[in-house]
């Protein structure tokens, strides 16, 4: 079975989240990332309202890459890496 | 008495080889802060409007901050003033680093460097010793290669600021570097050293200390400034992944300069994030720079192109010579950026001229460059990029035409081609999109520098923290100013990070902790400024001192010939639209700009016609000496 390899990047929000990171096993298929929350949201249990809160400034990688429609479909085959950060300054 | 700074000018002059310091006190202090404030007093009465970039009567001077080497974080930063030979006029640019913190332990705020030496020299700085020593063995070394060499000479505890390659052979974008990564990157600071023909100032460790007015009281500021940076949202983050941990929120509101400015957005735009190069393991170590525990720089790595070891990419890299080129390839970046760090180039105006290369050949012009680079210079094609660098940074074939930047570039490749040149008064454009990013695009057009984001870094516009919101809604009386695509308050914002920017620099602060975080405010600059100086102080009091700093600066560039009529945009910014992730289109016309522009100089007190500051705004902040010019001018 492939698995989620969830990792949260940002201090603050590994605090908000009470979680740096979690691994979680799936079936393979084709989800979108709503649905790739609501698995994580059994190990990360404030996940989703903590997304709802923050969707602005929250940004969701899945395998290198930053996802903004949440609709998408992922096909999940092997291991899935998804990081997840709060947005930064910079310059 | 002075406290907190030596009082301590040193004049080098080239031409005669000769050394001399001069002393000021706390009058020069109280009006203008420190030193990006006091270089400008100086430029005033030593750089005549007459004198071209390249010639002996261009003073190029350097100096470190009211605050630097007090306990205050983030206090490290060192002002470079000079005539740009890309603008041909006034020009600061701000750096990192050790070095200027070593300059004021040897015992001097400023270094004042007059005149052109006929043969390479460096200028070595022990105390009340000084030396103008020859440099012929490290003329032609890189940064890197240089300051090994220098150091090994002058002992582990001293300091560099350097020239590489593209500042010896005057590419109009070379930088000034300190402590070998830390840049003083735009305007060309670099080849100006080149053409005085100076590989740089290595400074000893410096036997004097800071001496503060009222330590006690600065020392408990130090430590409230030290917790607020550490609750500050944005600095959090930059601190962990960078300043390319901008890249994501940009991206998100279509901001991201991404193909020379024909997209604000892009789908590769993870690979160019600060936050990727975590991921992906690209990071081995954070670095800060003097009194600095933010640590925003990068100390990077991959085992392609041999092994590179290196420090950076910021963000402003990371898009210039990525999204901005179609470069999703993190490997070839992190190479990219270490030939710009050696070769001591500006990786912003570097960016800019390449995607113009890249969009001209891409529209049938440069034909020739497949032929001469090995390569088709097409979006994303790496191997062609690292070919330009080089190029650019030896003056060879296309590269020499190139290293004189876009305007003049433009104008020998075809005038038609000048549209999709991303400059406006010589300087290449920082990465942010202006038609959309609108208090960043009034900003822009007046900036001293030309359309760049460090002279007035608005960054609260995006409204992406609550502390960003709230500074919006103070300036302008609504947290409904925050966010983009907006005109309303913009020049209410500009105005007060003009002003408030001159302080930071002036007080040797790095801006992210006032203007892209918010860990100090007017008030805390005004406590810490009095208790540093013994100078009395008070908000209002200090914010007229960035006051009178932004205007001494424009009064600087009127004499220079600059009215505004220059207060612009580059051609695609004023004439395109710009399309967002939502499909929204976004134009930032020529009206919008003057409306801008009217309600700004009316805010300033300048005259709104010309937008030359009146001779009672000038008197009020007693800089009656520029009078004349202004009568002479309006």
């Amino acid at each position: 079975m492939p698995v989620l390899r969830v990792h949260v990047l940002s201090d603050r929000l590994a605090k908000l989240l009470q979680c740096n990171e979690a691994s979680i096993k799936v079936e393979s298929g084709s989800y979108s990332i709503n649905e790739l929350i609501e698995l994580i949201s059994s190990h990360i249990h404030n996940i989703k309202s903590v997304l709802e809160k923050m969707r602005d400034s929250i940004f969701v990688a899945i395998n290198g890459q930053v996802r903004y429609n949440y609709d998408e479909k992922i096909d999940v085959v092997d291991d899935v890496k998804i990081v997840i950060f709060e947005v930064g300054a910079g310059g | 008495m002075v406290y907190s700074v030596n009082g301590r000018i040193l004049h080098v002059d080239l031409t005669n080889d000769k050394v001399w310091v001069e002393k000021y006190g706390n009058d020069l202090l109280e009006l203008f802060i420190g030193s990006r404030g006091i270089q400008a007093r100086l430029y005033w009465d030593l750089v005549s409007p007459e004198a071209k970039a390249f010639s002996s009567g261009n003073v190029l001077f350097v100096g470190s901050g009211t605050f630097t080497g007090t306990p205050l974080p983030s206090s490290g930063r060192t002002t470079v003033t000079f005539k740009s030979p890309a603008t041909n006029m006034y020009f600061k640019a701000s750096v990192g680093g050790d070095f200027g913190l070593k300059l004021k332990l040897n015992g001097y705020d400023v270094v004042a460097i007059h005149g052109v030496s006929e043969k390479p020299v460096y200028v070595y700085i022990e105390n009340d010793h000084v030396d103008i020593i020859p440099a012929d063995k490290y003329w032609g070394l890189d940064v890197r290669t240089a300051h090994i060499e220098l150091i090994r000479k002058h002992g582990l505890d001293a300091d560099t600021l350097l020239i590489g390659p593209a500042g010896e052979n005057l590419v109009k974008y070379a930088s000034v570097n300190c402590s070998v990564y830390n840049v003083a990157a735009r305007g060309g600071g670099g080849a100006v050293l080149g053409y005085k023909k100076l590989k740089g100032i290595v400074a000893s460790k410096g036997d004097r200390s800071v001496i503060l007015y009222n330590p006690k009281k600065f020392y408990e500021k130090s430590l409230k400034v030290s917790l607020n940076i550490m609750n500050d949202a944005a600095l959090v983050a930059t601190a962990k992944f960078g300043t390319a941990s901008a890249t994501m929120g940009l991206d998100r509101t279509s901001t991201l300069p991404c193909y020379n400015f024909r997209r604000s957005f892009w789908e590769n735009a993870y690979r160019n994030a600060g936050e990727y190069y975590v991921e992906a393991g690209y990071l081995i170590g954070r670095a800060g720079c003097a009194q600095c525990i933010v640590s925003c720089h990068r100390h990077t790595a991959t085992s392609k192109y041999g092994g590179v070891d290196t420090v950076g990419p910021e963000y402003e890299t990371s898009n210039a010579l990525g999204g901005n080129l179609g470069n999703s390839d993190t490997d070839a970046l992190i190479k990219m950026n270490d030939l710009a760090n050696i070769y001591g180039l500006d990786t912003i105006s570097l960016g800019g001229v390449i995607g113009w290369v890249m969009e001209s050949y891409e529209r049938g012009y440069l034909k020739d460059l497949k032929e001469e680079l090995g390569v088709e210079p097409l979006w994303g094609n790496v191997d062609a990029i690292i070919k330009l660098i080089e190029d650019i940074t030896f003056r060879r074939g296309t590269g020499d035409l190139l290293a004189e930047g876009l305007a003049i570039a433009c104008e020998k490749v075809g005038t038609e081609t000048c549209k999709w040149a991303i400059q406006s008064r010589g300087l290449e454009h920082s990465r942010v999109e202006t038609r959309i990013a609108r208090a960043y695009a009034l900003a822009f057009a007046l900036n001293p520098r030309g359309p760049d984001h460090l002279h007035t870094e608005t960054f609260a516009e995006f409204g992406f923290t609550e502390e960003a919101r709230r500074l919006i809604k103070r300036l302008t009386g609504s947290e409904e100013n925050a966010g983009i695509g907006k005109d309303s308050g913009r020049p209410e914002i500009v105005v007060w990070h003009e002003d408030i920017y001159a302080v930071t620099d002036s007080v040797g602060l790095c801006a992210f902790i006032d203007t892209a975080g918010f860990a100090v405010d007017e008030v805390m600059l005004s406590e810490l400024f009095e208790d540093a100086t013994g100078i009395a102080s008070t908000p209002e009091k200090i914010m007229k001192s960035g006051e009178r700093i932004v205007t001494l600066e424009r009064m600087i560039q009127v004499r220079e010939g600059r009215s505004r009529k220059d207060d612009t945009l580059p051609w695609r910014i004023l004439n395109e639209e710009i399309i967002t992730r939502e499909g929204k289109r976004y134009v930032f016309t020529e009206e919008t700009l003057n409306s801008m522009l009217d309600k700004y100089f009316k805010l300033r007190g300048w005259n709104v016609e010309k937008g030359i500051p009146t001779p009672e705004k000038l008197k009020e902040l007693k800089l009656e000496f520029a009078i004349e010019e202004a009568l002479r001018r309006v």
